[in-house]
């Protein structure tokens, strides 16, 4: 009986213990470094002890998470805000090109 | 010849060094969208980007008798098209020094935590990226604005490292930078578009 009224608080104290364990491991690398990092790796998929870090950092840090993903639509604007391939354009007037090229050597 | 470079390539190029006119018109057919893409991403301009792909493949007709051959020809062809570039990029004073990147909004190097010890997040989520048919005239309009502040030497980082998906490496070979300068141009480029779209694209 007695065990499982202390049950819930073991419970309880456990988990505030887990969470202060997740949240000093998260913040291990501090995010000031993690946005630097972000910025010079991003999707680059490394291996290292730095990289595991970082990835165990960003499964915890909502605002590390954030700025990760606000990084990536940033550059899937840049791409689609007027992608030149919707757009028909003019291939270099070749015969041309070789007109100058011909005129300058003379 | 780099050995990088496929046989077939090689080939083509070694002929139209010696001066032969059809395989110079095959290098064109076969890098010409490559050059269009690089330079309308650079200078977001059509017109400017035909200019850029004219005067490229004009230095390209020009230079092939320099082109060693030690390097890829595409990263030798990536360096004409950004001196291009950067030659008719506005004139106006330096502005390397003039990109002011703050600290993101929300942003805490001590981040708060709840009673149970998880973050709070206080950096605001952005709004899930519009389909290309609804991408609104008002996000192109800051898109626009924000890449024409972006000086020439910090968008040619940009566009080489993440349209042209080159690694870092290649970036600094092609700009004939050290791959730290690379790196440091292409956090702030990309620190600084970020932050120009976040007014409009936080939740």
């Amino acid at each position: 009986m007695k065990r499982r009224v202390n049950e819930p608080t073991n419970q309880r104290v456990s988990n505030r213990m887990y969470q202060r364990r997740r949240t000093r491991a998260t913040q291990r690398i501090r995010c000031g470094t993690i946005v630097r990092y972000l910025c010079d790796h991003l999707d680059e998929g490394l291996n290292s002890r730095r990289c595991r870090e970082i990835r165990r950092h960003l499964k915890n840090c909502p605002n590390c998470t954030a700025y990760l993903d606000s990084l990536k639509k940033t550059i899937s604007l840049y791409k689609r805000v007027r992608n030149p391939h919707s757009r028909r354009w003019t291939k270099p007037d070749l015969n041309g090109l070789l007109l100058v090229q011909e005129r300058s050597k003379k | 010849m780099s050995m990088q470079e496929p046989r077939e390539n090689r080939k083509i190029i070694q002929r139209a060094r010696k001066g032969d006119e059809g395989a110079f018109r095959e290098l064109v057919r076969t890098y010409q969208d490559m050059v269009y893409r690089f330079a309308f991403h650079v200078c977001r301009n059509e017109e400017k980007a035909a200019e850029t792909l004219q005067d490229t493949f004009v230095n390209v007709y020009r230079k092939l008798g320099q082109f060693d051959g030690k390097s890829k020809f595409t990263t030798w062809l990536y360096r004409i098209v950004a001196n291009n570039c950067l030659m008719k990029r506005r004139r106006r004073k330096m502005d390397l020094a003039s990109i002011s990147l703050s600290t993101p909004e929300g942003f805490r190097n001590d981040p708060l935590t709840d009673e149970d010890g998880n973050i709070v997040q206080t950096v605001p989520s952005w709004k899930p990226t519009p389909l290309d048919a609804v991408l609104d005239a008002e996000l192109r309009d800051i898109m626009e604005r924000a890449i024409q502040r972006l000086p020439v030497e910090y968008r040619i980082v940009f566009v080489l490292r993440d349209i042209e998906e080159k690694t870092a490496e290649e970036t600094a070979k092609i700009l004939k930078l050290s791959v730290p300068a690379v790196k440091s141009r292409l956090r702030r480029a990309r620190m600084f578009l970020r932050e120009q779209l976040h007014g409009y694209m936080k939740a």
